[in-house]
């Protein structure tokens, strides 16, 4: 009887926490799925009222209007977003490689040789007040530098923006690892560079998965140094998306979603291919091995 | 194979003295262990040798040479860690590889050759291209002994290699290392918190306590003649009891006694080692395998019996622990599989003249010198 009741009991908790589940799920996944299907739909449907969920008409003149500037339905031709797409992937990917790179070298020294706490907030300092209060003087200093509007120049900004997240973050899981292997190491004759490399890394692999993957996001959807600082010669998707948005033919609000749409998918994927070392790296610091 | 001298090392954190002006002789292919209670500083002293840590002052030579200021690698020591420390990343065979890849201008095929010799003495061959994951206890043992011999080290360290594994194969992995250290022949130092560990397996015992060397033997002279009574009380499984005792004069007689406890000794035991101290207070220490629980045996007849009631009993099938309770003091004895006390009962021990160890009051030095 009493076994029956507690199988009951755990049958109906069950439920209900799937329940809430899947309700924060459905709340996480709204704008996405909104996103998705405004980037199907014809002009005549992306404002109306009641709204449509799923297109009446589907169309891909959306998406050939991102891809080729124009498209059948569109008064107003524009420039094609696959440069400033490229430019996104070329600029986010080195930017975060080299973010790791230094990241790995900064938090190594940081962790290995526990230099106390003030070399570490002079690293977090950049992150400590609003980018918008060094723009200016960046843009001063670009202009003299003949920065301004180059690939450099933007990859240059985003790492040293990027880097406190970096070292920070690697110092975190570095801090995990635990001394013995060092130990074992210096006694095996490696160098500082071995040690880093063939001991350390492999062994906080997941979480410098999880730190690529968060740097990434933060270099492909950066808007603000984009904006100031390159805003003509080198465009990148944010920019972009943003110029849909301010169009003096009204808001293309379907080109923008398909463009959204296609600005998600390599994080999403790069998302996907990590997943397996996203789980162990979000617990890494927690568990003690 | 070489000597290990280290003379008068110092070893500061902050102002916390973790070593303090140690002095210790480890001879070629002798195997040594260091013990002591843990925060004694026997492993800061095993990392001083292997060079993980440096020395706040003091020497320490690998035969004549002065390694102070060496760097570990340069030092030619080896370790095997609490945990083992292998690279889980790698295989076993890469485990073993990597310090000979780093440390020495051996080819490829010289390598390959010293690790399938080495894996074969230990019997791990099997394991070669297995991730230290895949290894049980034993085996990685045996392979993080492998990783450290396959160096041809001149130094073998080990820091408590057995703490993370259970009884019995512990004590399997015991002899295990006491005869790979005897098959290799290199100087070795051994750490444990274990003195059974350190009794079964060092040709010479160190024991530390507080940065101090208390007293370094053979593991009979630290059995048997404890220097001070730290080490009479930390050597020996259960170990030594203890009393505060008076000695004292009545009829010519010479008795050690406080309350319910009254035991006399001969006048030329108390010629040899108590002649100073009658009247004052001296430590009694006796080990409970030479306490004898007596019903009504006549060798005995000499001594006063003490009365004590028996408070617990532990069976070990071949022996008994019997705890006893005297005056509210409890004390422990070893008796074999004869044993006939239960708990409540009033029994009376007594042991020989000659067991007895006698300490200082106040120096806790034996007064047994020679």
């Amino acid at each position: 009887m009493s076994g029956n009741k507690v199988l009951v009991k755990n049958a109906t908790r069950n439920i209900l926490v799937h329940i809430f589940i899947y309700i924060v799920i459905i709340i996480l996944m709204f704008p996405l799925f909104w996103m998705v299907m405004t980037s199907f739909k014809p002009s005549t449907e992306w404002v109306t009222y009641p709204p449509t969920w799923i297109p009446r008409e589907p169309t891909l003149d959306n998406y050939r209007f991102i891809i080729f500037g124009t498209s059948g339905n569109f008064v107003r031709t524009y420039a094609s977003a696959v440069v400033p797409y490229l430019n996104t992937v070329f600029i986010s990917v080195v930017a975060t490689m080299i973010t790791i790179i230094v990241g790995l070298l900064g938090s190594y020294s940081l962790s290995r040789f526990k230099s106390g706490l003030s070399k570490l907030i002079s690293i977090i300092m950049p992150r400590m007040f609003p980018p918008m209060a060094m723009i200016i003087p960046l843009m001063i200093f670009f202009q003299i530098i003949h920065a301004i509007d180059t690939y450099w120049g933007l990859i240059i900004v985003y790492v040293g923006f990027t880097l406190p997240y970096s070292v920070l973050m690697l110092k975190g899981f570095m801090d995990g690892v635990p001394k013995e292997f060092t130990e074992a190491a210096m006694l095996d004759g490696l160098s500082e560079f071995k040690i880093l490399f063939k001991v350390w890394i492999p062994l906080i692999k997941n979480g410098l998965m999880t730190t690529s993957l968060f740097l990434l996001i933060l270099n492909w959807t950066e808007y603000t140094f984009a904006l100031t600082l390159s805003s003509r010669e080198v465009e990148t998707v944010t920019l972009t998306l943003a110029k849909l948005f301010s169009n003096e033919a009204g808001t293309y609000y379907g080109p923008q979603s398909a463009l959204g749409i296609l600005a998600a998918i390599p994080t999403i994927i790069f998302g996907i291919l990590i997943h397996k070392y996203l789980a162990y790296g979000f617990t890494f610091g927690a568990l003690k091995k | 194979m070489e000597k290990i001298t280290i003379e008068n090392l110092n070893k500061n954190f902050g102002c916390v003295e973790c070593l303090k002006g140690v002095n210790l002789q480890v001879d070629e292919g002798q195997l040594s262990v260091i013990v002591g209670p843990s925060g004694c500083g026997k492993s800061t002293l095993l990392r001083c040798i292997a060079g993980l840590e440096t020395c706040s002052g003091g020497s320490i030579f690998i035969g004549e040479e002065l390694i102070n200021d060496k760097e570990p690698r340069d030092r030619n020591v080896a370790m095997v860690f609490q945990h083992y420390a292998l690279y889980p990343h790698m295989t076993v065979r890469r485990n073993l590889s990597l310090g000979l890849e780093n440390m020495t201008r051996l080819s490829k095929k010289e390598i390959q050759e010293r690790i399938e010799k080495i894996t074969n003495t230990l019997q791990i061959t099997k394991l070669l291209d297995r991730k230290p994951g895949q290894l049980s206890g034993g085996e990685s043992q045996r392979v993080a002994i492998g990783r450290a011999l396959v160096k041809k080290p001149k130094i073998f360290l080990l820091d408590e290699p057995l703490s993370a594994i259970d009884a019995k194969l512990r004590r399997e992995l015991r002899t295990e290392i006491k005869k790979i250290q005897r098959k290799f022949g290199v100087t070795t130092i051994y750490v444990t918190h274990d003195q059974e560990e350190a009794m079964a397996l060092g040709d010479k015992i160190v024991v530390l306590c507080d940065g101090e060397i208390r007293q370094v033997g053979t593991p009979e002279e630290i059995f048997n003649d404890p220097k001070d009574q730290f080490v009479a009380g930390f050597i020996g499984s259960p170990p030594m009891n203890f009393f505060d005792l008076d000695v004292k004069k009545r009829n010519d007689k010479y008795f050690l006694e406080n309350e319910g406890f009254i035991y006399e000794i001969s006048v030329k035991y108390f010629e040899r080692y108590l002649k100073d101290y009658l009247g004052k207070k001296t430590i009694l220490g006796i080990r409970p395998s030479s306490i004898k629980i007596v019903q009504d045996d006549k060798s005995y007849t000499k001594n006063r019996i003490n009365a004590a009631s028996v408070t617990l009993v532990e069976n070990f099938g071949s022996k008994y622990y019997v705890y006893l309770d005297i005056n509210s003091k409890k004390i422990i004895a070893k008796t074999g599989s004869e044993n006939v006390s239960k708990i409540g009962d009033k029994i009376k021990f007594s042991f020989k003249e000659e067991d007895i160890h006698l300490f200082d009051i106040d120096s806790k030095k034996t007064l047994k010198t020679k």
